[in-house]
């Protein structure tokens, strides 16, 4: 029960660290200081992305081989589907996150 | 007992304790739970007297709030109006706004959760009820503070955000900002101690079997808004002091001319003000999650996915701040990447629609009033949601911006989102608050009055918003196409208005004429409606085990026979206190015996000393500054000074003994700590994010600062590494037998926060804090750590004291498992200072 309690906030508490990671790279590349070079900023979040798109999909295949409703008890199974959903739901913000990154040529569009 | 119950030690034996430290042997069980009469009422801690003070407060706030708002309707009724003249207009919007969002949402909904959380999770109080009672009296203080700045004609009129620079002094001369600054950031203490005891209470005081998952559906969309105004209030907490510190002291945050950055406090306004939305849509939500199943007949649809997309909305929100800032300048990157959060948030709000349709869809509800306004909320939020994904889109956002489309917009999120699962939960849970059934009739008319009346205001606003009308206008020319539109919207407010003063009139006929609610009036499935609804002072003679999520439905022993003889927890009552059961946080399983306190008037006396602290700032008396915080200090001081009967065994009336208050990382104390260091760490990174920001947005002028001094910044490296190492000895210490040595450990601490505290003193002392805005944020970080050592060192001398004078036996060193993590967390932070001021002499990053 409590493994699949923190299966619930692990793929959320991920988006939040990548939209973190992805925001502070956007805001290196694109303030005035000017940090990172916009090639670079590219790179980093594709592989970034991948990283904890990768992560997600593995934490759902592994929720989903904890096997059924009559397996888990009806307690277990309810925290199990709110954590493959908290997944997916996840998997799809932090793809999301990577889209301003691939789409636009640059800071200033 | 589980492997972690091992850490309870030394446990007394039972024969030779005498008894309750603070028992009343001469009451009885429901005497105990009593409201104490006369002046003595302010004293009360029980949640049913909180809530409800939240909730009739938080409304008298509402009608405040509705009254300024039918002002400025009728001001716009027609072109070039001259009934409030420009200045006026300027108040009354940004007190209606400031209002709504501070004074009545989130009180409503603190309101809800204090009274509601211990019925329906099966507590006979909230966990910290002293906590609850000091956090209202803060948010009636502190709503006072605001709304008296109309008797010194000062009221704020710079807009519910108050946005820099015209907040500054350098445009806003009087003390309007001043009183939105104090007086908002005062009432915000009640909503983050709310936050931790929500927390606390949820998660470790539910009925005995009541697992996670057996929890009403209410609960998790509760424990997610308190995680969530955790981490979404500190923020503004942060950028309000900030600002005020810029308006008292001078120092320069957002003045552009010294390195400062306006946009500095919209990023920590909205950082805050976007998850405001959804921290009032949330619970709205759940009660809307409670109640329809009530009305079907049939359980919530998707209990899973429930949980799956409030989870992921209380996370995703966090991530649409900037999208407030769409007009500001931000790189075009920026705003896609929280355009595309922004769209993302549709899809966990859409799962959770979808829950509720489908739920509808399993039966044939029951259209009692409740119900209406339940399908009202369907109807108006998704039309919200729906323009919400509209202007997410940056195109069509640069467009609408600051025009009525934008009003509109936030009005049906909000008015849907949770005025009206307010109003239908007012009406479906006031039996609890007077034991009597408001009007069947005139709540339908109540629906529809308000129904068409809102429908009638805000959808013409999307025309006027379409047709250019800018907001926060105060008059406008005829024949740009605005004015019929106007004069509907106005008409609409005036029949939205006739609505809620029919509920009032309802309110006040029914308490006399209304039926006398039976038990369970609705038949809902949860535990809330066990006993009939005739106020008591107490909650149940036995806590039930639990085996479902609407036990009412499938536990027939709750229901065949009368409430006060169903069998269960903590019925003894040996030792004549008031108590609740302690649980597992995750399984439920009953833990320990959770003691609470009685009627007293120190949270009371402690907000009174803030408040007069606080109200005084304003009036520059500093001197009376120091006597409020004196007060408060020692109100705080009796508060903390308890007999303790930690760790001994009582009879828990499940057939068993359970330790009382255990020292255990997994009790409520503890997980409280754990909540308040959350809080704090948002605090703490709200600041570094200040520093960062102007350090990345303001280079030059982070350059030639001058650094903090490297020597005294590494050695206060080294007090903070210390202080954390006595944070893990006072843990260590807290499971141990011995009590007389552990005074080392608790002086040991106060000496090490001394010292960090100094050392960052002596760091800092190089940097001139009206140089730059940069080297302000710095001086900053440093007064914020130095609170937090102030803290330890007065509270671990405390520990140490009560040691000295036996007021603590084995076994219950609870409080040394409290400061050890409250000191690892405060030697982070203060780590995590000193290494700031180590980089941000610029050198290594220096470009």
């Amino acid at each position: 029960m409590g493994q699949l309690t923190r299966a619930i906030a692990k793929p959320v508490l991920l988006w939040a660290l990548h939209f973190a990671a992805v925001y502070a790279l956007i805001s290196a590349a694109c303030a005035p200081r000017a940090l990172l070079a916009p090639a670079h900023l590219v790179l980093t979040t594709a592989v970034l992305t991948a990283l904890a798109a990768i992560l997600q999909i593995v934490w759902m295949w592994r929720l989903s081989s904890h096997g059924r409703r009559n397996r888990l008890g009806p307690d277990a199974f309810a925290l199990q589907r709110a954590a493959w959903w908290t997944g997916l739901i996840s998997l799809i913000a932090t793809l999301a996150n990577l889209t301003p990154v691939l789409i636009l040529p640059g800071c200033h569009g | 007992m589980t492997e972690r119950h091992a850490y309870v030690v030394d446990l007394p034996e039972d024969e030779t304790y005498l008894g309750s430290l603070k028992g009343e042997p001469q009451k009885g069980f429901e005497e105990i739970w009593d409201m104490p009469p006369g002046i003595r009422r302010f004293t009360s801690v029980s949640h049913r007297v909180v809530g409800k003070r939240f909730l009739m407060t938080g409304f008298v706030f509402f009608l405040i709030a509705g009254f300024l708002a039918l002002l400025v309707r009728t001001q716009l009724i027609v072109p070039d109006n001259t009934f409030l003249d420009s200045e006026t207009y300027n108040q009354v919007f940004t007190m209606h706004g400031t209002i709504m969002m501070f004074l009545f949402a989130i009180p409503m909904l603190e309101g809800f959760a204090v009274h509601l959380i211990p019925l329906m999770v099966g507590a006979r109080d909230l966990v910290f009820p002293r906590l609850g009672a000091f956090g209202y009296f803060c948010y009636l203080f502190g709503g006072i503070i605001v709304l008296s700045s109309f008797i010194f004609d000062a009221a704020p009129a710079g807009g519910w955000f108050m946005y820099v620079p015209l907040s500054t002094s350098t445009y806003t001369q009087d003390l309007s900002a001043d009183f939105w600054l104090i007086g908002i950031t005062f009432a915000e203490i009640a909503s983050v101690t709310a936050a931790v005891e929500i927390i606390a209470a949820i998660l470790c005081t539910r009925a005995p079997g009541m697992s996670l998952t057996k929890m009403p559906i209410f609960m998790w969309y509760l424990l997610v808004t308190a995680f969530m105004i955790a981490v979404g209030f500190p923020p503004l907490i942060i950028g309000s002091i900030l600002l005020e510190a810029e308006r008292l002291l001078g120092l320069p945050f957002f003045d552009i001319g010294l390195g400062g950055d306006p946009l500095l406090w919209q990023h920590l306004f909205w950082l805050f003000g976007h998850p405001e939305v959804y921290i009032i849509f949330l619970p709205a939500a759940g009660m809307v999650a409670t109640m329809l199943p009530t009305f079907v007949g049939k359980p919530l649809f998707g209990y899973g996915f429930a949980v799956a997309a409030v989870v992921t909305m209380g996370f995703l929100s966090f991530g649409l701040w900037a999208h407030h800032m769409f007009a500001t300048g931000l790189p075009v990157m920026s705003l896609t990447l929280f355009s595309a959060a922004s769209t993302m948030v549709a899809i966990p709000t859409g799962v959770q629609i979808f829950c509720f349709l489908a739920t509808l869809a399993q039966g044939r509800p029951r259209m009692d009033v409740p119900m209406l306004f339940i399908l009202g909320f369907l109807f108006i939020f998704v039309l919200g949601g729906l323009t919400g994904v509209m202007v997410a889109a940056v195109p069509f956002n640069l467009q609408a911006h600051d025009s009525y489309f934008v009003v509109a917009h936030l009005h049906y999120v909000l008015i849907g989102g949770f005025v009206f699962p307010m109003f239908g939960a007012l009406y479906y849970w006031m039996p609890h608050f007077t034991g009597r059934m408001m009007s069947d009739t005139l709540g339908r008319w109540v629906f529809w009055l308000m129904f068409i009346g809102f429908n009638l205001t805000f959808f013409m606003m999307h025309l006027t918003g379409l047709r250019g009308m800018p907001r926060r206008i105060a008059s406008y020319p005829e024949g740009l196409g605005w004015d019929r539109l106007n004069m509907l919207s106005s008409i609409g407010s005036y029949i939205l208005a006739a609505g809620v003063l029919l509920f009032i009139f309802d309110f006040f006929w029914h308490q006399r004429d209304g039926l006398r609610a039976r038990r369970n009036p609705w038949g809902a499935g949860t535990l809330e409606w066990l006993y009939p609804p005739i106020p008591p002072g107490f909650n149940f003679h036995a806590i039930p085990p639990v085996r479902s999520r609407y036990p009412l439905w499938d536990q027939p022993e709750l229901t065949d026979r009368p409430a006060p003889q169903v069998e269960g927890a903590l019925r003894p009552n040996t030792d004549h206190r008031r108590e609740t059961m302690g649980n597992d946080p995750v399984t439920g399983a009953p833990m320990q015996i959770v003691r609470l306190p009685h009627p007293t008037w120190v949270p009371l006396i402690s907000a009174f000393g803030l408040a007069l602290g606080f109200g005084a700032t304003l009036a520059s008396a500093y001197w009376l500054v120091a006597v409020g915080f004196a007060i408060a200090l020692a109100g705080i001081t009796a508060w903390v000074w308890e007999p303790s009967d930690s760790g001994v065994l009582r009879d828990s009336g499940l057939g068993g003994r359970l330790p009382v208050n255990v020292v255990d990382p997994r009790s409520h104390l503890h997980i409280a700590v754990v909540g308040t260091m959350l809080i704090s760490a948002a605090l703490f990174a709200s600041l570094l994010f200040a520093g960062l920001y102007l350090w990345n947005t303001q280079p030059h002028w982070a350059e030639t600062t001058p650094p903090a001094d490297a020597l005294f910044s590494a050695l206060a490296g080294g007090a903070a590494l210390a202080l954390f190492g006595f944070g893990w000895a006072s843990r260590r210490a807290a499971f141990g037998a011995k009590v007389t040595p552990v005074i080392a450990v608790d002086l040991g601490l106060a000496v090490s926060a001394a010292a960090l505290g100094a050392l960052l003193l002596a760091a800092i002392l190089t940097v001139d804090p009206y140089g730059s805005a940069y080297a302000a944020v710095g001086w900053a970080l440093f007064a914020f750590v130095a609170c937090y050592l102030a803290v330890l060192v007065y509270w671990s001398l405390i520990n140490a004291l009560r040691k000295a004078v036996g007021a603590v036996k084995p076994g219950q060193m609870l409080p040394n498992l409290l400061i050890s993590t409250f000191a690892k967390s405060v030697a982070v932070m203060g780590a995590a200072t000193a290494l700031a001021y180590l980089l941000a002499g610029g050198t290594p990053w220096a470009s």
